[in-house]
This record gives C-alpha cells, structure tokens and sequence, in this order.
C-alpha cells in the first residue's frame, strides 16, 4: 500500500469465512429439511413409511422438517446472505471475527440439537418454537451475538447512508430476538421439560403472535433484504424506486406486529382482537404489494434480461409468489374465508406458496449470485443446469400448492356439508380418503424442489473446485454527497 | 375521555406517521444521498485495492 493511500483508514478485507460457512450448511440444511419433507408427505400416503418407531412418526417428524427448512436453511441463508450485504455496502470487515464465528457455530449447535432433541419426543408443543427451554437459551446467546455482530458493523461503517437491505435484516434480526424471548418464556420442570409462563388464550395469543411474526420478520423481512441486495446486483440496476423501500420498509414492520390474531379466528379469543388481527392482515396487502412491485420493476427496462439470465428468473418468479401468498394471506384471514379454509390443506398450500415460492426461490437466486462471487468466480459452473434447476423447482411448486388448493377447499366443502336433518354428510375418514390423489401430487412436487437443490449442490461444488478464496478487499473512500 | 375519542386520536396519530414517512422519504435534499445509496449494490468489489483515483463509480459507469 502506498503512502498516499495510508492517509485513510487501514483497509481490511471483509470477513468472507462465515459468509463461506454459512453459504454451505444453507445447501446442507436445505437439502436436509426438505428431505425430512418429502419423507413425511409420503408418510401421509403409506403410514407404514413410519415403520412403527417412535423417533420416525410423523408427530415427531414434522416440527423437524418446519424447524429445518425454516431456521436451519432459511436461518443459515439469512446469516450469510446478512453478513455478505451489511459489508459490502457499508465497506467495513465484521465487527468481530470472533463472535460471527461464535454465531456460526452456535447455530449449527441449536440445530443438531433440535435434530435429536425432536425425534426423542422432547417439545414444549408451541409451533415453530418447539424446541426446549436449554436449547431456547442457547438460540438467545446466539441472536444477541448476532445483533452486536451485525449493528457493530452498521456503527463502523464508512458509507454514511445505511442502504436499505439492512434496515430490513436489521429490522428481523431485532424482532426475532424480541419474539424468541417473550414466547419462550417457561418454567422448567426437568432437563428436557418446561411449561409456557402463559396459560390459556394469553398464551395462545401471544404464541400466534410470535408465530405470525416469524412470518414477518424471518421469513419475510430477512428475505427482503436480501431481494433489496441481490435483485439490483443481478439486474445490474439500481431498484426502481428506493423512496418507495422506504416507505414499504416503515409501512410493513408496523402492520405486521399485529396480525398474529388470524391464526385464532373462531376461538376463545375475544372477537374484537380476531377483528383487529383481520383488518391488519387486509391492510399488509398494500406495502407487501409496493415491496413487490418495487422489486419487479427494478428490471424495467431491462426486461429481455429475463430471456437468458436463470438467476433473474428465480428472483423474479419469487417475487411473483411472494405477490401471490400476499394475496391469498390477507384473503384467507377474512373470518369467513377462514371458516372454510382453516385446519385444512388449503393453509399448507399457502405456507408452501410462500415458503417455496418466495422463501426458497429467493435464497437460490441469492445463493447463485453469492456463491461464485465467494470463491473469486465471476459465475456458476453451469448456466444451463441454473436453468434445469428453476423449471424443476417451478413445476414442483405449482404441483404442491394447486394440489393443497384443491384438497383444502374439498376438505372444508365435505366437513361442513351437512345433511336435512342436521347431521355431517361425512365422516372425518372420507374427507381424508378422498385427499389421497393430492397428496400424491404434493409427493411428486417435493421430489421436484427436493432434486433441484441437488443440482444446485452440484453446481455449487463445481463452481467451488474451479475457484479459489480471495480476500476481498473494500473500495477506498471516496467523495459522499451530503 | 371516552374510548371512541381515543381511537380517533390512534388513527389519526397513525395517518400523520404515515405521511410523515412519504414527506421524508420525497423530500428533495435526500434525493442525491438515495441516488448514491441505490448504487451501492451496483459495485464490483476487486481481490486487490483498486488504483489511485479509480473510484468505483467509475467502475460502475463503465460496465453500463
């Protein structure tokens, strides 16, 4: 380094090691928990798939895969997707290298030990938040070294401006914490037990205020920032309008804190509290929608792009999903929607619509534009296998979720049917017997998410035996306009 | 006062947040820092330092 250049402050390269770490167990985990996926949708056909243990039954197995997929895939993407953006747009190395590793390590901890802690049958029975009070306390360490991680870098920043992808993985890394700490409140009574500090409806309230949440701020927030990143980077265009991520970003963290009460509709939670969560999920639809439209129209201009770039297909296509489940969400919170839909197929369907659609398909069109740039590439090994993976992973989704649609709304028709004299047309079992061809289509479209992230493992490995790792160093400084 | 003044207070509270949100962010002193900022994911960052002088908004401009 000359003279010249030592006026500034020492360049440090940025710590791309955990982002590295972090990039591979997104792949592992992913493949993992959508694996443990397709078991339990074939389990759903043949019950025998279960062989009679009981670490293999489907009670068990299924807060597995929902844990997997959404904190050990989508959790690993959002670190390593978090800590790539936060420096490369604030041109600083981590705030410490110590307790990012810290991070790491901690979270593939909490994830071997929900790996086994499950199948044993060891739950607090609280959905997505099923894991027991000691690996509870573990996730907190976790998160808060995350926060100081991570605001530690936004505070040395040398970018006056904080680019707006880390308002929104600021906004999730801190909602997190808040919600994983008020809803797994609980008293132990062993090692491997607890009981919620809330009873009754205060506690069903404020579990679905969590859950929702974790809608919202993980599964929606997080992805946001990385849709605020990666889309312009791949696009190669500023987003469309980046007055209106600002208004999208304000708008969406205060409407989403309160429509948890959705999940409680018809329950003995007071009416005007399931009328209040109703109208907030109505109102969502606007900032998710100006998210949307904010992401899509970034290739305004530059639409032929999407003719021979697969990774623009993936994070475009994502975003139509993430359109559509944003649509279907607030629909389906209407209270006589809900009575229909409600403990059906019909809510799998739009879980999957949002966390394959738009969960999934953003985090590999990420990933795709991540990964060569971690390995000193400037793209994947293969294009055309990118290309194979998104038709593949696009046809398995759409078989999934039309396959739920239409065995939910069957469901809710047949169990509210009733006959002259008052009585159920039919019986629970028929409803469930006549839902057996779609859940073979959902079988089938899981083997067809589930065979992409294979390609994408292959890809990735290729890409990875072509490059090398390189310190990548951030630009010197330069002139800021005020 | 009464509850239904008290909500007409929360919504209007909420309505004024709101707007507040689009004056800032329309307001046109912010409007060259936000043309800044929308680059920021634009820029190509090199395994050595870049040379004297060569910023990387040039660098940008360039791969237009």
């Amino acid at each position: 380094m000359s003279n010249k250049e030592a006026n500034t402050a020492p360049v440090e390269p940025y710590n791309d090691t955990v982002v590295r770490q972090f990039t591979v167990m997104t792949v592992v985990w992913g493949i993992v928990g959508m694996a443990v996926g397709v078991l339990i949708a074939a389990q759903l056909i043949w019950p025998q798939l279960g062989f009679e243990l009981p670490w293999l039954s489907y009670g068990r197995l299924r807060p597995l895969h929902t844990n997997a997929v959404i904190f050990a895939f989508g959790g690993s993407a959002l670190f390593a997707t978090s800590y790539y953006v936060v420096q490369r747009t604030c041109h600083v190395r981590l705030f410490s290298d110590r307790l990012a590793a810290f991070t790491f390590w901690g979270w593939q901890a909490v994830i071997v030990l929900a790996a086994i802690s499950l199948p044993l049958g060891w739950t607090s029975g609280k959905e997505y938040a099923e894991l027991e009070w000691p690996i509870d306390i573990l996730i907190a360490l976790v998160w808060v070294a995350y926060l100081i991680v991570f605001f530690g870098t936004l505070a040395k920043r040398r970018v006056k401006h904080i680019y707006v992808a880390n308002w929104f993985f600021g906004a999730f890394i801190v909602a997190t914490a808040v919600l994983h700490i008020v809803n797994s409140a609980e008293i132990p009574v062993t090692l491997f037990k607890s009981y919620s500090a809330y009873a009754g409806t205060v506690d069903a309230m404020v579990q679905w205020w969590y859950g929702h949440n974790a809608v919202g701020f993980f599964l929606t927030a997080g992805f946001l920032g990385m849709m605020y990143y990666f889309v312009p980077k791949q696009a190669g265009r500023p987003v469309y309008s980046y007055r209106l991520s600002i208004v999208h970003f304000w708008a969406l963290i205060s409407v989403y804190m309160w429509a948890g009460p959705h999940h409680l509709h018809y329950t003995t939670l007071p009416d005007w509290a399931q009328t209040l969560g109703m109208v907030f999920s109505l109102i969502l639809l606007a900032p998710s929608w100006g998210g949307m439209i904010n992401g899509i129209m970034t290739l305004s201009g530059a639409w032929h792009k999407l003719r021979t770039d697969p990774i623009l297909k993936f994070l475009i296509v994502s975003l139509s999903f993430y359109g559509m489940s944003t649509f279907e969400g607030p629909m389906m919170s209407i209270k006589t929607v809900n009575a229909l839909s409600h403990y059906t197929d019909w809510t799998i369907g739009h879980v999957h619509s949002g966390a394959l659609g738009w969960v999934s398909m953003t985090t590999v069109g990420s990933l795709y534009v991540l990964i060569p740039r971690l390995y000193g590439q400037t793209q994947m090994w293969s294009t055309r296998l990118i290309d194979w993976h998104f038709w593949i992973t696009t046809i398995g989704i759409v078989l999934y979720i039309t396959a739920m649609w239409v065995a939910g709304i069957m469901q809710g028709l047949m169990w509210r049917a009733t006959d002259a004299d008052g009585t159920l047309t039919y019986t629970f079992v028929e409803a469930l017997n006549a839902t057996y061809p779609y859940y073979v289509v959902r079988f089938l479209g899981g083997v067809l998410v589930l065979s992409g992230m294979f390609m994408l493992a292959w890809n990735y490995r290729k890409t990875v035996l072509a490059g090398r790792k390189v310190a990548v160093t951030p630009p010197l400084e330069q002139a800021q306009p005020a | 006062m009464d509850m239904g003044t008290v909500r007409g207070i929360a919504t209007g509270l909420a309505i004024l947040a709101f707007l507040s949100v689009w004056v800032w962010a329309w307001s046109g002193k912010r409007r060259a820092t936000f043309e800044h900022a929308a680059r920021l994911p634009l820029e190509e960052h090199g395994s050595t330092p870049p040379a004297h002088g060569a910023s990387q908004t040039e660098a940008t401009e360039e791969r237009r």
